[in-house]
Parts: structure tokens; sequence; C-alpha cells
């Protein structure tokens, strides 16, 4: 077992990009990355040399100041203008370096003038994005597989999503931020940011990236169980790429209001239905459908999938009124969404029920309304 | 008066140490409860450890091997809440038992019942952390910062955290209670607060921190129990609540409590350092102020920890000044350290070692913590590695660092027995390779953007995480170098002199050694210079 | 011991006393609350004087947005996204609530404003958030709010987002 792990590290590691930028903040692709960048820049040379100084210092002492030399000790113990010298040299120091960063930081808090809006919602443990001018919505998962292989969806490992966030270059995009559950943390290092998005509060943060590319990163604040598993992908484009990705994306839109009225048989109910599970319940219920013990309930076997179907309907559209980490879905998933994956939470896992739960049944069971 | 009286009285009744389990059990003596706080916080350290060495196990390659996500989180929250509150803490409270009063001349600790409980709630709220992990749903899982919401989410596991924390935050504050009223009420006659020893002050100023900030912690985590069970909404947007007020409370507490683990360092370091290097302390009367200025501006500071909560910017350009501020009386604690070698006589035993080691990485860590002030580069290094690199280099090689000095330089006068030098020596080295082999090249992950508390990660992490697993595993094993040494020399080590560093010369080493089991019966009459040095003793009586 | 006897009814009078109090805190935090309405989550203010009898003051960039809390069945949606104001004059903007499920769901609206500092000026007239709302199952009601930017706004606020985040109310959503 573990040759074959090393092996694979090994094999992980060969491409030559891996290792690129291991060592300091990614390439800032935006202004407020390059400041943040420099700043650190500066910093790091002041330390430094502060380093160096005050441990040659030391080390000298350390090295001539020794009994084994044959030294004895002299007794002073103070001397008040070397002390006052070295309290307002660090003092004078920190005045310099206290200016840029103040720029910097009055820089970033700058979210006003924006070209376009988006709204970032962080679910546990995925995110969700509104571009609000445009009316287009989606949810961005995860898809490197969970299985502990390495293997990738065919992008880099956990850092790959099914829908990345599109902006145009050259525009400053301003994000709302909130969440649904938990405190999440929205963070992209090559655009230097970097915002908690906090449940039952709206906080904002902009950016605008210069240079086309698709930039990566991860939820930055602790939010649960599968807190490592939410990235954040940005894909930036050019103004007329982008113009072209949204008219797509409408287009997609429309599309996805499937007819209704259809009906589906048990197997395709099943294929669609696993899709959404992997989405959106396995975190919580498991692949197998087992829940974690104690936290989250298993579904296989369970009495709401396997005999009270409106109660499991009711549930998956309208959460849980005694335990909240289970959502009210019938806000993120359409109709056919919710048939689907009921139907395969009724199929699955020995849960033989044969029950195909229609599109219908949902929009009945909404009310008639959406 | 009547205190330093009721004592006398209490000492001159019983003469006898007494034998067996009640000796520890019903334990008022101040040296026997400083062993046992010593033994407990060096068991939650190794618990700490392996709870450390799991998650470092977990973080050798990418991919899950070890243990699924969930406990993985448990590891790393109950990893930070033992060893700040069970290893760190009380290992303080502890050598301030031990050594306070034989450094300032006082007969016992001045509330030597209470001191008792306060060791004795240690135990059982250590229990309540560790069967944490067996109840159903495990332990915390929320980071040690117990952040709300994720924290009312939690299973049973989180309740007992806070009964633990609740317990914790009693025993502390008793203690602390205990050192202030020891400190100000029974210094033997001679030995005035502007010549006591830096240790002393040390203690006296963590104390009060302490004093000040632990009911805080104790009333935001009540605040989460009630959330979780009683209908509140402290910390729920619906009910008019506010998630990031959590954040507030937490870390009005919690910025004040990294002095709590670093101003007994620097007392440490600042008695180890003038004895081995043959020189009195420089600047005295500048540490005894730099270190009030520190738990000062500590509690000006918190809202560093939130820089990307949204704040406005006249918030965090306020926040980012403070805590730059605090440089400078740090900066004047490390050059005092530096002029106390310059011009010495210095030898390099094992506890100077330490403290040598302890001002440099202490002045790394320090100086990561000056570009974390930075709030702007801080948004691009909160919560990443970057953050966990520079809290270690502060808590392991500061605070650990400056315990592993005094432990051996007190040794002698806490057993009789010399501890083995090439042992000693052994395990600093090692301690040191392994520390920075473990740490540095977190700097280097967290920069490049790997975010802290991750289970698993993208493969351009593998090459520096694996290092610092290696890294981890050596330092972890480095310290069964120090738990053989320590035994070993308890029991066969070769008998220590009254006297053993050539250069102390604090009031604990006027005295016999081992230090009599009722040491300054009788306070004696004395003359002192700067940071506790005993220019004469008159008097003082032991048993 | 007759000390003792005394002191110990003493203290268990006081216990008593202690523990009456925080039994009668209940109906008097009621009271209190009523009283000065502390509990009402958002109040409407009064409509600043002569609104727009004199010269419209500077442009406000506005921008309206909502959110809903998980638990909530609802979609919360401003008609209009953003606009541009001036300082001074009411202004109107309609959010529609469509209740998605199929029970009945009271509900509270809360207004954010970003940049936070800007809440104060923001003086609002009638707005859906004054109170808790009831809606029927599958029920799409529309509400205007409206408000009034102070004059007093300071120009570095002069874009503002107003977002609302709507809140299940507990223990409201039977009946």
């Amino acid at each position: 077992m573990l040759p074959l792990r090393l092996a694979l590290i090994v094999s992980a590691l060969s491409p030559g990009v891996v290792l690129a930028a291991e060592l300091n903040l990614q390439p800032p692709v935006t202004s407020v990355a390059r400041s943040i960048y420099d700043l650190h820049t500066l910093l790091l040379y002041i330390t430094v040399a502060i380093v160096v100084i005050v441990f040659s210092v030391m080390f000298y002492a350390i090295i001539r100041h020794r009994k084994s030399a044959g030294r004895s000790a002299k007794q002073f113990h103070e001397n008040t203008t070397v002390e006052i010298i070295w309290t307002a040299i660090p003092l004078l120091i920190l005045v310099g370096m206290a200016w840029p960063a103040t720029q910097a930081i009055l820089a970033q808090k700058s979210t006003r003038g924006e070209d376009m809006t988006v709204k970032v919602t962080g679910y546990q443990w995925k995110w969700q994005y509104d571009y609000l001018d445009d009316g287009v919505a989606f949810m961005s998962h995860l898809t490197t597989p969970r299985d502990g292989t390495l293997k990738t969806a065919g992008g880099p490992y956990l850092l790959e999503v099914d829908e990345p966030l599109v902006v145009p270059t050259g525009k400053k995009v301003r994000l709302l931020l909130t969440a649904n559950d938990v405190i999440h943390s929205w963070w992209v290092p090559a655009l230097g940011v970097k915002q908690d998005a906090i449940p039952g509060y709206v906080r904002d943060t902009w950016f605008k990236v210069d240079k086309p590319g698709v930039y990566r990163g991860q939820c930055a604040e602790l939010c649960g169980k599968d807190h490592g598993f939410m990235p954040i992908v940005v894909d930036a484009r050019s103004p007329e790429d982008y113009q072209q990705w949204l008219a797509a994306k409408k287009v997609a839109a429309a599309a996805k209001a499937e007819d209704p009225n259809k009906v589906w048989t048990l197997p395709e109910l099943m294929a669609r239905g696993e899709k959404v599970y992997l989405q959106n319940c396995v975190a919580c219920h498991m692949a197998n459908g087992a829940g974690v013990p104690g936290t989250f309930p298993a579904l296989a076997g369970s009495k709401i999938a396997t005999t009270d179907k409106p109660g499991h309907i009711d549930m998956v559209l309208n959460g849980s009124k005694k335990n909240a980490a289970m959502a009210a879905w019938g806000k993120q998933l359409s109709d056919t969404e919710i048939a689907a994956v009921i139907s395969y939470e009724r199929n699955a896992w020995g849960n033989n029920t044969g029950d195909a739960v229609q599109p219908k049944d949902i929009k009945a069971a909404r009310g008639g309304k959406v | 008066m009547n205190i330093a009286d009721g004592t006398q009285v209490a000492s001159h009744i019983q003469h006898d140490k007494p034998r067996g389990l009640a000796r520890w059990l019903f334990a008022t003596n101040h040296k026997d409860i400083g062993t046992l706080y010593l033994w407990f916080s060096f068991a939650m350290f190794i618990s700490g450890g392996v709870m450390a060495l799991g998650i470092r196990a977990e973080l050798f390659s990418p991919g899950l091997q070890f243990w699924q996500p969930e406990l993985f989180n448990q590891l790393t929250t109950l990893h930070g809440l033992v060893m700040v509150f069970g290893a760190i803490m009380p290992a303080f409270t502890g050598l301030a038992n031990w050594m306070l009063p034989l450094m300032i001349g006082a007969p016992d600790m001045a509330f030597a019942r209470m001191n008792n409980w306060s060791f004795w709630l240690l135990p059982p709220a250590a229990l309540l952390l560790m069967i944490s992990f067996w109840v159903p749903g495990g332990a915390a899982a929320a980071g040690w910062t117990l952040y709300a919401p994720l924290s009312t989410q939690g299973g049973m596991g989180t309740d007992l955290t806070i009964f633990a924390i609740h317990i914790l935050g009693v025993s502390s504050i008793m203690g602390a209670i205990n050192i202030v009223v020891t400190v100000l009420n029974l210094r033997a006659p001679g030995m005035t607060l502007m010549k006591m020893p830096m240790f002393a002050w040390a203690s006296l100023i963590t104390a009060y921190l302490i004093i000040a900030v632990m009911p805080v912690l104790a009333g935001v985590v009540t605040m989460v129990l009630t959330d979780r069970h009683f209908g509140t909404h402290f910390f729920n947007a619906a009910g008019g609540g506010d998630p990031v007020m959590y954040q507030h409370i937490f870390w009005f507490f919690g910025h004040p409590e990294v002095y709590i683990m670093a101003l007994p360092a620097f007392g440490i370091v600042s008695q180890v350092i003038p004895t081995f290097a043959r020189k009195p302390l420089f600047g005295y009367t500048s540490m005894v102020y730099a270190t009030s200025s520190i738990a000062i501006l500590s509690f000006m500071v918190w809202a560093h920890h939130m820089f990307t909560t949204g704040m406005p910017a006249t918030a965090q350009l306020f926040f980012m000044y403070a805590t730059m501020l605090i440089a400078v009386p740090t900066g004047v604690k490390v050059f005092n350290w530096v002029a106390t070698m310059w011009e010495g006589a210095m030898t390099f035993e094992t506890p100077m070692l330490f403290a040598i080691g302890f001002v440099m990485l202490f002045t790394i860590g320090g100086l990561s913590g000056v570009i974390l002030s930075v709030a702007a580069v801080d948004i691009q290094l909160q919560d990443t590695y970057y953050v966990v690199a520079h809290f270690h280099y502060v808590l392991v090689a500061g605070a650990l660092f400056s315990l592993f000095s005094a432990v051996y330089y007190w040794f002698p006068k806490m057993t009789g027995k010399m501890y083995s030098e090439k042992l000693g020596q052994l395990h600093f080295w090692w301690s040191l390779v392994w520390f920075n082999i473990t740490f540095f090249p977190m700097h280097f992950l967290g920069l490049a953007g790997m975010p802290r508390r991750i289970p698993d990660y993208a493969l351009q992490f593998t090459d520096f995480n694996a290092i610092a697993s290696v890294g981890a595993f050596m330092f972890g094993f480095g310290q069964l170098i120090f738990f053989y040494n320590m035994v070993r020399s308890i029991r066969h080590g070769q008998p220590a002199p009254q006297k053993p560093w050539e250069g102390a010369n604090t009031l604990e080493w006027a005295i016999a050694t081992p230090a009599p089991y009722h040491s300054f019966v009788v306070a004696p009459q004395l003359e002192v210079g700067d940071n506790g040095v005993i220019l004469e003793m008159k008097g003082g009586e032991h048993h | 011991m007759r000390d003792n006897r005394i002191l110990l009814k003493k203290l268990l009078l006081i216990a008593c006393l202690m523990f009456g109090f925080a039994w009668a805190l209940i109906p008097m935090y009621r009271v209190i609350c009523e009283v000065t309405g502390i509990n009402r989550v958002v109040k409407a203010d009064a409509a600043p004087a002569a609104g727009s009898s004199i010269a419209p003051g500077v442009p406000v960039k506005l921008v309206f947005d909502a959110n809903v809390q998980a638990g909530l069945p609802w979609q919360v949606k401003p008609l209009v996204r953003s606009m541009m104001a001036r300082t001074g004059e009411f202004v109107r903007v309609d959010y529609e609530i469509t209740n998605a499920s199929n029970r009945r769901v009271v509900g509270q609206a809360i207004p954010r404003y970003l940049p936070a500092a800007a809440g104060p000026y923001v003086h609002k007239l009638d707005c859906f958030c004054f109170k808790e709302q009831a809606f029927a199952p599958g029920e799409t009601r529309r509400f205007p709010v409206v408000f009034v930017v102070s004059r007093e706004l300071p120009a570095e606020l002069s874009e503002l987002t107003l977002a609302y985040t709507v809140f299940d109310v507990p223990g409201k959503v039977a009946s």
C-alpha cells in the first residue's frame, strides 16, 4: 500500500508545474493582489534585515563573550541613551511600514464604481454565484472524485469545479457575499481577495482581473466537515468571450426549465438522481446512504426513504424542522432534480421501493407554484 | 498579615510530609502542587502532541489516508485546546507555584487550600475533553476558536468541551488570584516590587490578564451553550444575533491569551540569560514597563484576528496601527536580552541553550507577526499555514522552549539531583533542528495558498507538507529524550549542589537544595538588587 | 452556634430573594420591551420634514438585493436591481415574495446596508420588514419599500446597497 502511494506521489510531482511558485505568494493578476505582493516583499526585506542585524550582534556575543574564551563579565546593566534609541528606531520603521499599508487597505476597501455585481453565497460545502445584473445563477461544486485515489476530473486535484465563476477581464467586479449556514470565506490568492461570507449578513469586496486565465482558490474559514473540499475557480475571459458565455448561459437556463409534465421512467430518474445526489447530498448522507452516525442520519433502510413518501418529498423540498443541517432544497433544485433524487434515494442501497416520483408530483407538492 | 500568620501556624502544625496518595490528593504545599501541575501539563503535552502527529500523518501526502475529514477537524480542535489550556497555561502556573514563593521569600502560596482545588479541577476538565472523542458525533470540530455558528451545529462533544473550558477557566482564575495575592502580600522584607525577579513580574502581570479575560471566554462559550440548547440567538442572525459578535468577544479574550502564554516565557528567559551570562539583566526597569505595556496593548488589538470579516477601513487601520505598536515593547525586550549577553562571560548549559533558542525563534515569530499585522497583507495570509507557522514559532519555540529552559534551570532546586547535561543538550539541538524543519516550510505553504484546517490538499503543496510531517514526528520523538532524562535523573541523578549555576543569584539559590519542604517559614531580611538579585540575606527558617 | 444559625437563616433568605427576583424578571422584561419597543426588530422612521419641497440633493446610487436564510422556503427579489436617486427625495422600490412551499410560513426581514455606516442615513417610511409576514402556501405578494436617503449622507457613502435578509420566525411555522 505504501509503495503504491509513494509511487503515486512521485508521479504526481513529476510535472514541473507542481513545484513552481511554491515559495512565495501566487503571481498577482489584479492591482490589489499586486499591492499585497509588493507590500509583502518590502516587509520581508525589512524583517530579514532586522533579523540579520539582531542575530549578528547576538552571535557575535555568543562567540566572543563566552567564559571559555576567557572573558569575565562586565557588570553594566543600564544605558538610557541606548534604550531610547532602540525604542525610537523600531517606531520609525513601523511608521514607514504603515504608510504603504494604509494606501493598500484603502484601495482594497474601495468597492465603488463597479461594472457588474455577483452575489456569492457560501453553503456547506459549495458556492452559489448569482449574476445580479443578468439573472444568471448557478452552484459551483467540487468535481474531484472523493474516493482517495488522487484522481481528478480533468483539473488540478481538489481545485476543480463543475461551474467556475466566469468574469470579464478589465471590468470591476463587485462581489456581495453572504452565507446560508455557517461562516465561509471566499479566497482566490491570485486576485488578492479574501472575504468572509457571514450568514444573515452581507459583505462586499471587489476585483478587476488584468489578464484572461483560470485562477483557483479555496474556502478559507473552517466551515465543518468538508471545509477542504469547496474550491473556488474564477475563469477570467475577454469581454467578448464573456458576453458569448453569458448568452449561452441564458439559453441554457431557459432550456433547463424542462417540461414538467414529462413522465420519466425509473431508470432515467435513477441515473439523473444519482448525479443530483452526488452533487448535493453525498457530503452528509455519504455515497452509501449510511450517513454519519450521531451527526447525519442514514437514508439506507430509513423509515422516511422506504415508507413515508409524502414526508420524504416534504423533507427534501422544505428542509427539516428539527435539524438545520437539512436545508430546504426546493429553493435550489428544479422539480425534475428533486423528483429524480427522491426516486434515487427510494431505490438505491437496498431501498427497493420501486417508487418513481415524477416532476409533476413535486410541482403538486409545491402547491402549484414554483 | 493575617494570611501570612495563618500559613505559618499551619506549617508549624504540619511538619512532616504526608505520605502516599493523600499527599497529592490533599496537597496544600506549593511545591507538591507545583509538581502536580508540571506532570499534568506534561501529560497534556504528550496527548496534544499525539493529536498533532495524527494531523501531520494525515497531511504527509495528499489524499485521505487515516482519518475522515470530521475526525481530522476534531483532532485540530482538540490539539489546540489541549495545548493551550492543558499544557502551556498549567505549566506556567505550576512553575509559578513552585518557584514564586522561593524567589520572593514567601512561606507558601497565599491560599493553600484554594491552590489544591485549582489544580484538582484540571484532571476532570481534561477527562471531559478526552472522552468527547467517544461520544456520539465525536469531539468538538469547530476549531479551538469554536466560532459560532459552526460550533452551534456540533454534537454533544461541543457541550463537553464548553464545560471543560468552564472548569479550566475557574482553575486558571483561582490560580491567578493566588499568584496576585502571593506576589503582592507575601514578599519577604526587602523584596520590593521594583526589585523582585522578572519572573515574578511576568507571573503577576499574566495573572492579571487571566483574571481579566478568562471570564470573557467563559461568557462567550456559555452564550454558545445557550444558543445550542436554550433557544437564545446571540450568534444567530435569524433571531437578531450576530455571528461576528462571537469573534469580537472570543478575541477580546484570545489576544490577551496569547500574552498569557508569552509573558511568563519572557520572565523565565529574563532569569536564565543573566545567570549564564554572569551579568545583571540589562534594562530591568524598561523590562518591567515593556511587559506592562504589552499587557495593556494586548486588550486593544483583538480585531486583527478578524481582518477578513469585512470591517470598515477605519477599524482595520486602528487595529493595524495598535498591533504594530506591540512590536516596540517586544523589540525592547529582545534588545535587552541581547544586551545582557553582550560583554558577558557566557556558558551554554541546557537552560541557556533553550533561552537563546527562545530569543532567536521568538524573534522570527514576532517578525512574521509584524508582517501579519499589516491588514492588507493579512487578507492574503489569514487562515493559511503562514499563520500556523507564525503562532507555532511563538508558542512552541516561545512558550515551550522557555518551559524547557525553566525546567532544566530549576530541576536541581526542585529535585536535589542534576539532570544529564549530555541528554539535555541533545534534547535542545534535536528540538531546534526538527522544530524548524517542521514549521519553517509552513510559511511557504501559507504564502503559496494552502488554507489551514484542511485534511487534504492540492498537489503543489505536497513537498513541504511531507517535510513538515517528517519534522513533526522527529520533534515528537525528541521529547522522549526529555522524558527519559527527567525520570532517570530524578531516580539516579548526581546530587546537586545548593547553587549549581555559577551566576545564579536570586533568592531560590540562597537556600538548601533540594528546597526544604517548608521553606521561609520565618521570612528572611533581605537586601535586594534589580531582578531579585540577593545582596544580603539574614534569618529565614525552613523545615 | 446561635450566630451560625442566624447567619444560615439570613443566607437562605437572600438566596430566596435572589431566586424570586430572577423569576420576577420574566414579566418585567416583557413590560419593559412593550413600553420601549426594544423587541421590535425594525422600526419605521419619521418622515423627514419638508421632504421634497426644497431643491433635490446629491445623486446616490442604490443597489437592491435580498437573501433568504436556510429553512425558509421563500423566494424574495427586488423588482429593480439598482437605480439612481437623490438625497432628500422619496424612493420607492418593490419587492416580490413567494412562499414556494406547501405550508403557511412566517418570516421576518432585516435590512442590511453596505457600507454598514450608511444605515443611519436611510429613513424607511414603509417596509415589509416592520412586522412579521405570514404567507399561505404558494402565495406571492408584492411589497413597496419607501424611504428617504438623508441629506446628511457623507459623500463617501454615495453608493449604497440595501440587502434584506429574510428569516424564518421560529415557533410560528405551524397554525
